[in-house]
């Protein structure tokens, strides 16, 4: 087997930097790794191969308002508490955690009613670096 | 060691579980540190630390390295400084009140660094979530879930109080008392407010500095030290990293299919329920995946009094980490005293109704490590 050393994870925020939202796709099973990593989680072959899911389509469920206790204090201060918790699925990846940004509490509550709802990637300057959120399809 | 009616010299190998040694005690290797104070100098010894898990981790360790023949006398036990952190290059003794400051910065070291930290994914620890999805697959009102949520806090608050080791002194009618007030109005007052959508402060852990362990043997050779030993049948084990979505349920799902298999047992043979419960309706959750209680149908059963410690199906009944207390790594070992007290008949105030023949506790970490342990009570064969 040909040993890989490509640092991945430095190249996911390199390929923030260029507005790529990147993920790696395994070659056996085609499940697609996003955030990505070296092996595939699903069928665990070790190979996985990049794969731009920028425009892939994606979904979030579980949406959840920040709140004394759930919240990052920065991020309610900077967001003026219009974001909300979710679970996001790239199509053909498994859900993980992650935020919507610019939605309102009103509209974090009436759209958990009506999930799945479409959302797109938001990438954000951060300190030092950049990093994917999500944002509602228009 | 009394308890068990062990000396030191007989342990052959120990295990030291703490969830923040490097931040809370100022130690790397804590069991290092701890050897001579219970004479086991020059003997072997590990630390672990697996978050607010560790405690049933600890239990696991120890019964598989009993299991593996390597060693017959084992203790394994967890102590946390959860609420006084050392000073470093200060005397053991001297020691400082932990604040909001201490821990925020430390609760990100639980998290990875590679996207769930910078992308604040670790809404995985959020109950609020799964809670939502519960609320509306059972058609719930937010109103119901707080009554489900008062009523568990309501029982475990008494169990605790009742526990000459519980952390809380005072029941809800005894606080509701001193402001006119019944035990229903002060839990759904200003007094007792919602931190976040569902989850009102009662719900959350009360810190403590504590510590627990326990002596494990092969059972072929327990009864030589007590007439009442407790068998561990064995431990499932899932870990999902933070950013995982609905970690909790799918990780306890998992652990439970494993110790399942193991035992040919189920949840619906268990006598006694303890769980995790940092945020206490992880109870709820965790007692439903385990099939303790039929899919859909704890949150009546808390409503109608059934999970308490006199209860039919009683769960944490030590009062859980909201109301006992939480001493992050030591917690697991609390619960596993609290299951040996119980089948022993021993729980004082608290025991159960019921004989006990099986116990199931459901470990649950910040770090995500999720166990499913049962054990078999072998002082009634």
């Amino acid at each position: 087997m040909e040993k890989n050393y490509e640092p991945i994870n430095k190249k996911f925020y390199e390929f923030l930097e260029e507005g790529k939202v990147m993920g790696r796709k395994c070659p056996a099973c085609g499940h697609i790794e996003f955030p990505p990593y070296i092996a595939c989680n699903d069928c665990g072959n070790f190979e996985t191969e990049w794969i731009d899911v920028t425009e892939t389509p994606a979904i979030a469920t579980g949406l959840i308002p920040p709140s004394m206790i759930f919240g990052d204090p920065e991020f309610q201060e900077r967001f003026q508490g219009n974001y909300c918790y979710a679970t996001i699925q790239v199509e053909g990846a498994d859900e993980y955690n992650s935020c919507i940004l610019d939605i309102t509490p009103a509209q974090t509550e009436e759209l958990s009613r009506k999930v799945p709802v479409k959302v797109v990637p938001a990438i954000l300057q951060e300190d030092g670096f950049k990093m994917v959120f999500w944002k509602l399809s228009e | 060691m009394k308890d068990a009616g062990v000396t030191p010299k007989e342990v052959e190998y120990y295990f030291n579980g703490a969830a923040t040694p490097t931040f809370a005690s100022n130690y790397v290797t804590p069991n290092m540190q701890v050897a001579n104070w219970f004479g086991m100098k020059g003997r072997a010894s590990s630390h672990h630390s697996e978050a607010c898990c560790t405690g049933y981790v600890a239990l696991e360790q120890g019964a598989n390295l009993v299991a593996s023949g390597a060693y017959d006398i084992v203790l394994t036990g967890c102590v946390e400084t959860a609420v006084s952190y050392a000073i470093p290059f200060k005397p053991a003794f001297m020691r400082r009140e932990s604040t909001m400051e201490d821990l925020i910065p430390n609760l990100h070291s639980i998290w990875s660094k590679d996207y769930t930290d910078p992308s604040k994914a670790a809404n995985a620890m959020c109950a609020d979530a799964w809670l939502d999805e519960y609320a509306r697959e059972y058609n719930l009102s937010k109103e119901t879930v707080d009554d489900v949520l008062c009523a568990m806090a309501k029982g475990c608050r008494e169990a605790a109080v009742l526990n000459p080791l519980g952390g809380s002194k005072e029941t809800y009618d005894e606080i509701a008392a001193q402001h006119d007030m019944t035990a229903d109005q002060f839990l759904r007052s200003p007094f007792n407010p919602f931190a976040s959508k569902y989850l009102r402060m009662s719900n959350f852990e009360l810190d403590f500095d504590g510590a627990a362990c326990a002596i494990v043997c092969p059972t072929e050779i327990a009864h030589q030290f007590s007439d009442h030993p407790i068998e561990v049948l064995g431990t499932g084990h899932s870990c999902l990293e933070g950013s995982t979505a609905r970690l909790e349920k799918y990780a306890t799902a998992a652990a439970y299919k494993q110790i399942s298999q193991l035992t040919g047992l189920s949840g619906a043979d268990m006598d006694l329920f303890l769980a995790n419960d940092f945020m206490e309706p992880s109870q709820l959750l965790a007692a439903e995946e385990c099939e303790y209680i039929p899919r859909g149908e704890a949150w009546r059963y808390y409503l109608d009094g059934r999970n308490r410690f006199d209860g039919d199906h009683p769960i944490n009944t030590n009062g859980g980490r909201c109301h006992y207390g939480h001493a992050h790594g030591a917690s697991g070992l609390a619960d596993v005293y609290e299951a040996v007290k119980q089948m022993r008949g021993e729980a004082g105030a608290t025991q159960v109704k019921h004989p006990i023949n099986y116990t199931m506790l459901r470990g649950f970490g910040g770090g995500q490590n999720v166990t499913c342990s049962i054990l078999k009570n072998a002082g009634q064969e």
